[in-house]
């Protein structure tokens, strides 16, 4: 998925389906049939809360790309 | 760390810290510690189960789920490595194994499972075992598979098939061996269960069912162990250096007994995560919660119910009367199976029936549970697109009497279910 800024991809594999994304950020995460993080179409995104809810998903299955300059947001590389 | 807190929490991973963070939006002042016998700050207990922690000897960065500076942000104190010892209700006070004391106004108990160890080992050779529970457990478990290429897993549960998925994964030579006849006994039946076997035997891992390690033999470190057939006798000796043990978990609650609190297999709450004594609540593996959709008490030991649980009980701490209604559900994909369960999926009482869906040679399979001609949980085996439907009809209370034949064919639609049946 892409925003103007970000790329924002879900791990498929490593998503539990716990629904913390959406809690957090529920204008951007929404759950598919398999109960797993799914992102909105057209999604308005929050930069603070598509973060925070990358930085608390246990799972580490949301990765953040910056569009513009081609930098992993997250998960860090370090 | 002070000696009065008006907020108390006994252990730092997920429920105690949602319930921290979910006390600090409504009680900004109020005094708040939680107190954690491991020596971390939240990390997340899934990367433990991810090969990328074992790959490489560092944490990956999605290990620590909240920031040192995190804490004396938001004003809550964290004190580390502290054992609690005792608990007394009436004086609201705990005491910790340092000889310290520390009073609450109220108590949050979130404080966990250990693993269950392996019976019947002398000790000695029992230290040699590793045991995934906790972080420092799992760097063990890191430092010693660096140079192990053959691995023992002994159980057939949830921990035990993540680590055959992911020591396969890493090129690992694993061997697994279960005491009952059929893995995941406590949750699958049979047909769900040949799934499993058959991925293991797929993915290269050598089975030994109904089958318990007898001794350990080796002098500085493992080097060959002694499996025996408790059916047959049957005694194999086989090489290994590492071996891992997922035999299912239990809770270290003598204290908390002691104290007049109410336990089972685990601490007894409401579904406001109440325990039976006035300002205590519990919270994560060690609740034992009433369940508003099962109508009766669940132990159920995930991430999610327990993130959930520190939720509801902190909002009940500061007084915003919460209840857990969720149909609880656990997924994931491991050897190259979906497998999911979701809602009741405890062992089959009087009332409860099971039907069928799919089957072992479709390659797909459903065990649903039914109760009164409603579902109530499910086993999934290939089906996990389902999910969503079965959380649906399950929380929603819908009748399938009308469907009872249709229900077993995969091609059969849930949906249709969902929007024809009443609640």
């Amino acid at each position: 998925m892409k925003s103007n800024k970000y790329s924002i991809t879900i791990d498929y594999e490593a998503c539990i389906g716990c629904g913390l994304c959406n809690e957090i950020a529920p204008k951007i995460f929404t759950s598919d049939e398999q109960m797993k993080s799914k992102i909105i179409d057209n999604a308005l995104i929050d930069e603070e809360l598509l973060l925070k809810a990358a930085e608390e998903c246990a799972s580490g299955a949301i990765i953040i790309i910056n569009n513009e300059t081609g930098e992993k947001i997250w998960p860090k590389d370090d | 760390m002070l000696t009065h807190y008006k907020y108390l929490i006994i252990g730092g991973g997920i429920a105690g810290t949602t319930a921290a963070e979910t006390i600090r939006q409504y009680d900004k002042d109020g005094t708040l510690v939680i107190l954690s016998n491991e020596s971390h700050r939240l990390y997340s207990r899934i990367v433990l189960s991810k090969p990328e922690f074992y790959e490489n000897a560092g944490a990956p960065r999605t290990l620590f789920l909240r920031k040192p500076e995190w804490y004396p942000v938001n004003n809550i104190d964290l004190s580390c490595d502290e054992t609690v010892i005792g608990l007394n209700t009436k004086e609201k006070r705990i005491s910790l194994a340092s000889g310290k004391y520390i009073e609450y106004d109220k108590l949050l108990l979130a404080i966990g499972v250990q693993p269950l160890p392996l019976p019947g080992l002398e000790s000695l050779e029992a230290k040699n075992i590793l045991y995934l529970h906790n972080l420092d457990q799992a760097k063990e478990i890191q430092k010693h598979i660096i140079d192990s290429k053959i691995v023992l897993v002994v159980g057939g549960g949830f921990i035990a098939i993540e680590f055959c998925d992911l020591l396969t994964k890493l090129k690992r030579e694993v061997i697994s061996v279960i005491a009952s006849s059929w893995y995941w006994r406590s949750t699958f039946d049979e047909i769900s269960s040949r799934f499993i076997e058959n991925a293991l035997k797929k993915n290269g891992i050598e089975i030994y069912t109904e089958s318990l390690v007898k001794e350990i033999i080796g002098k500085s470190r493992i080097e060959e162990v002694n499996i025996c057939n408790i059916k047959t006798g049957k005694q194999t000796t086989i090489s290994c250096s590492t071996i891992i043990a997922a035999i299912g978990t239990r809770c270290d609650l003598d204290w908390v007994k002691e104290s007049g609190i109410k336990c089972n297999k685990g601490i007894l709450t409401n579904e406001y995560m109440e325990t039976n004594m006035s300002d205590v609540w519990a919270a994560g593996d060690c609740a034992e919660y009433f369940d508003l959709i099962c109508d009766r008490h669940i132990k159920l030991a995930n991430w999610t119910n327990a993130r959930t649980h520190g939720k509801i009980a902190g909002m009940n701490m500061v007084g915003r009367r919460s209840s857990y209604r969720k149909t609880t559900f656990y997924s994931t994909e491991k050897l190259g199976l979906s497998i999911c369960f979701v809602g009741d999926t405890s062992p089959l009482g009087e009332n409860k029936k099971t039907i069928s869906r799919g089957s072992y040679e479709h390659g797909a399979y459903t065990e649903l549970r039914v109760v009164n001609d409603r579902i109530v949980g499910a086993t999934m085996i290939n089906m996990s697109n389902e999910l969503n439907s079965l959380v649906s009809l399950i929380e929603n209370g819908v009748l399938i009497g009308n469907h009872l034949k249709e229900i077993g064919n995969p091609n059969f639609d849930l949906k249709f279910i969902n929007k024809h049946e009443k609640q």
